[in-house]
């Protein structure tokens, strides 16, 4: 657990002397906010939901190849990766811990949102639905990490960045536009296989919590996809060991 | 302390370690030599537990290096050839880190980034970001890095690679000190290194450990280097034909015979085994002295290590030129 924290801050510290994660974070509110004032000034609308749920989705399937393209792939390049598995930690904690602070810098930019909020509460004096919040926050975090999740997971498979990045990209985008069109209209009477499609993509999980929806599936598929793309890159990871 | 068996690595189609047994007691500095790709990385990764052997078993303070990877990783300081290190980091905040993933206890960390940055003579530059180093200074960050702990046994790869002599010569020297207590195996390719420092070698080559008897004989053996004056094609014909030379060889013209009129002639006696022609060369230029022949010098010296090293690996004529 102590190895686990000290490797988590050294991944925020990382981050945070990072350019690259300062233009994302910049990109990040500079869309949030565009969005923010246009929901708001065409709807009155005080709802999480209008405002940053295509944003919530977009953001971080566009966002997270960036974020975590050189998590484990630069330390492979650099040959980092060697004086770290050479220090007592495991393979596991190295990946949590790569996983945590790149989820945890996300986080703290989604806080920055907190600003558009308040603004937003304090020219409304309606009842406020605060567990409706809570829960778009929640899936604004979730949906972010199944994405950086994935990131991660194929920052193990590459030497390059770059090649990390662009994996990470293609697949995030067949998701995200995948789970968009399974969810128009046109599909409101689905199939079988169009259920199982929708029940193994992130949207629709992700869509229910914005909705102020809490589901205990929808918690349980992005805890399992998580935990899951993190198992994969620890074996990726100890992949060197029998390989 | 450390102990290796039958070690073997593959990579595909290519053996990089070949059936490598050695031992290394505790307090003991022994260098592991070898040319590049002789496998003296290999081995020290496997030591290290960032990679396994294909067979064979290497066990550090009585602990398997793969079964109990942890447990050796608690105990080892490694410092590996390329010296990797974060570049967006300075200098104490990364040797901070490492301390917390080595186990340093909270209370002793700072003391101990005292303590390492003061041997390895980085103490005003701890603030400085890693990425900006030169080599030197990231070799030595490495090396901190590899004291912290204090870990029982230290595994170098080539801790003077890229130093400046003034540089190395500091280096030797703190490696001189930590022989008091750390076990160390350090590998190099560097010989007056291993020289300096170490008590014992390991010689690698292509994969395979040179036995020690080769290396033991060879460190036994002695050349004779010859000044004279006189027709130096018929001197040495006759040198050669003396019991107990095995070989005439030639030498470049030595620095200090520069401006000489006319220059000595020179050249080298390699012995038979064992034996000694200092007495039948005095002898020879004694008797044709009448003939012009005169011995201007007769010094004995051991091999030096590339010579030993060149003829233990069987690259004799290297050693021969």
């Amino acid at each position: 657990m102590r190895n686990f924290w000290a490797l988590t801050r050294r991944e925020l510290l990382s981050v945070f002397v990072s350019p690259l994660a300062y233009g994302t974070a910049a990109l990040f509110m500079l869309l949030f906010g565009l969005f923010f004032i246009g929901q708001f000034a065409q709807y009155k609308l005080v709802q999480l939901q209008t405002v940053a749920e295509p944003l919530g989705h977009i953001l971080p399937a566009l966002a997270a190849p960036v974020l975590t393209m050189r998590l484990l792939a630069e330390e492979r390049r650099l040959g980092t990766l060697e004086m770290l598995m050479t220090a007592p930690v495991t393979d596991f904690e190295v990946v949590l811990a790569k996983f945590c602070g790149v989820w945890l810098f996300y986080a703290s930019v989604l806080a920055l949102t907190f600003l558009h909020v308040a603004a937003m509460l304090w020219c409304y004096d309606g009842p406020v639905d605060w567990t409706g919040f809570a829960l778009g926050y929640a899936g604004l975090l979730l949906i972010a990490g199944y994405f950086l999740a994935f990131g991660l997971l194929c920052s193990s498979f590459f030497e390059s960045p770059i090649l990390a990045a662009l994996t990470a990209f293609v697949a995030g985008l067949f998701i995200l536009l995948a789970g968009m069109i399974l969810s128009r209209p046109v599909f409101t009477n689905p199939g079988v296989q169009q259920e199982i499609l929708k029940f193994m993509l992130p949207y629709a999980h992700y869509s229910n919590l914005m909705r102020g929806v809490l589901d205990t599936r929808d918690l349980a598929y992005f805890g399992g996809a998580i935990g899951y793309a993190i198992f994969l890159a620890t074996k990726s990871l100890e992949s060197r060991k029998w390989r | 302390m450390i102990e290796v068996e039958h070690l073997t690595k593959r990579y595909g189609d290519l053996t990089a370690l070949d059936d490598v047994s050695f031992h290394v007691d505790a307090g003991e500095v022994v260098g592991f030599l070898g040319v590049n790709g002789a496998g003296k990385s290999t081995t020290l990764r496997i030591l290290s537990g960032y990679i396994p052997a294909t067979a064979g078993a290497a066990r550090l303070a009585g602990r398997d290096v793969f079964r109990e990877s942890l447990e050796v990783r608690r105990k080892i300081g490694y410092l590996p050839e390329t010296v990797p290190l974060y570049p967006e980091l300075r200098i104490n905040e990364y040797l901070l880190f490492r301390a917390r993933i080595k186990g340093v206890p909270r209370a002793r960390r700072s003391s101990e980034i005292d303590r390492v940055t003061a041997a390895c003579k980085l103490d005003d530059r701890r603030r400085q970001t890693v990425g900006t180093l030169s080599r030197g200074f990231r070799q030595r960050v490495g090396l901190a890095d590899a004291l912290l702990g204090p870990p029982e046994i230290l595994l170098l790869d080539e801790p003077t690679s890229g130093l400046d002599p003034l540089q190395r010569l500091e280096v030797r020297a703190l490696l001189d000190e930590l022989k008091r207590e750390h076990t160390v195996l350090l590998s190099t390719h560097i010989l007056p290194e291993v020289e300096a420092v170490c008590g014992r070698i390991v010689i690698l080559h292509r994969g395979r450990r040179v036995p020690d008897e080769d290396v033991a004989r060879l460190r036994r053996w002695r050349r004779f280097e010859l000044a004279f004056a006189g027709p130096a094609q018929e001197i040495r014909a006759a040198l050669a034909q003396l019991d107990s030379v095995r070989a005439v060889l030639e030498v470049p013209p030595r620095p200090e015979d520069r401006g000489e009129e006319p220059p000595p002639a020179c050249c080298e006696i390699d012995p038979q085994e064992g034996r000694d022609p200092r007495d039948a060369v005095v002898a020879l230029f004694a008797a044709r002295a009448a003939a012009g022949w005169k011995l201007l010098e007769l010094r004995r010296r051991a091999l030096s290590l590339e010579e030993i090293f060149a003829r233990a690996t069987g690259d004799a004529d290297q050693a021969e030129r």
